[in-house]
């Protein structure tokens, strides 16, 4: 288990977190693209603990289980927050120290448009992969 | 940015809906691995460059901004924080937008070409198939051969 620093851009939110391995994945599901600009980058923690600017946090729910999270001052996207496990997958760039940290694999790869690729030898699952996974016992 | 560069309209939108947007823009587009993009997006900013006169803002009062540095600001939508745009403001050079390319509906016929601050990326990712990569060191380099900035 690793402990790791994060802020936003201009300061205002700062957190610290606990990851099981610096190991990260980049999704391209349409929301995150739409949210972040681009295929968003980041890592599921453990737990995540506020440490300044809580009052600075707007959340936006994006769907039945989920919520967005930005800075209010500089709009940095923080987390991807999944309601039903109480989890928080952070944004890589937020991360203080990203030494130790690599991205590893895609996921809703059947999604991301042509015009870019991210090179290498990832992991990569579509999105019928990624339910399969993630929900016990089927694509439900 | 050749001249001969074919341009097209396309359109985009924020994730609740709340600011949209129409762009003239050519095909071609940059990502950034600078350490401002990165803390503000997460992960590298790809994003298609517009001339100001080319964009068409409707919900503009749904934008918030942000001055990251003298030359330039973000912008994203205040009630979902999707991000949208970057606009810059740079001595010796016309005003321009730059927008997420995420935002955009329809990215049919656009590729990424050329990547900024290739050094940033700590080896970790990299995109297949850019004519150009220019670390910080290249981007100064041709700073002082433009015999500008200095």
């Amino acid at each position: 288990m690793l402990t790791k620093r994060g802020h936003c851009l201009c300061g205002a939110v700062a957190f610290e977190a606990e990851v099981e391995d610096g190991q990260y994945g980049a999704c391209h599901c349409g929301m995150c693209r739409r949210w972040a600009g681009g295929p968003f980058f980041a890592k599921e923690t453990e737990a995540l603990g506020v440490t300044r600017g809580a009052d600075k946090i707007v959340s936006y729910r994006s769907s039945d289980w989920a919520e967005r999270a930005h800075c209010a001052v500089c709009g940095s996207n923080l987390w991807y927050y999944l309601v039903p496990k109480q989890q928080h997958i952070v944004a890589i760039g937020a991360f203080d120290d990203q030494s130790d940290m690599v991205l590893a694999a895609e996921i809703y790869i059947d999604h991301k448009p042509g015009g870019y690729a991210l090179a290498g030898n990832l992991k990569r699952m579509t999105e019928a992969e990624v339910i399969a996974a993630v929900v016990p016992g089927g694509t439900g | 940015m050749s001249g001969a560069e074919a341009r097209s309209e396309r359109s985009g939108h924020c994730l609740c809906g709340a600011v949209r947007f129409r762009i003239r823009a050519g095909e071609r587009f940059g990502a950034c691995h600078c350490d401002h993009c990165r803390r503000w997006s997460g992960s590298p900013v790809m994003a298609l460059t517009v001339a100001p006169e080319d964009m068409a803002i409707e919900g503009a009062e749904n934008l918030a901004w942000y001055a990251s540095s003298e030359r330039g600001e973000r912008g994203w939508c205040r009630t979902c924080g999707a991000h949208l745009f970057c606009r810059f403001r740079e001595p010796g050079s016309a005003p321009r937008w730059e927008v997420m390319l995420g935002a955009l509906d329809d990215i049919a016929g656009l590729r990424l070409v050329r990547e900024i601050f290739a050094e940033r990326t700590l080896g970790v990712y990299r995109f297949e198939g850019l004519e150009q990569r220019l670390t910080l060191a290249d981007l100064m380099a041709r700073m002082r051969g433009a015999g500008g900035a200095r």
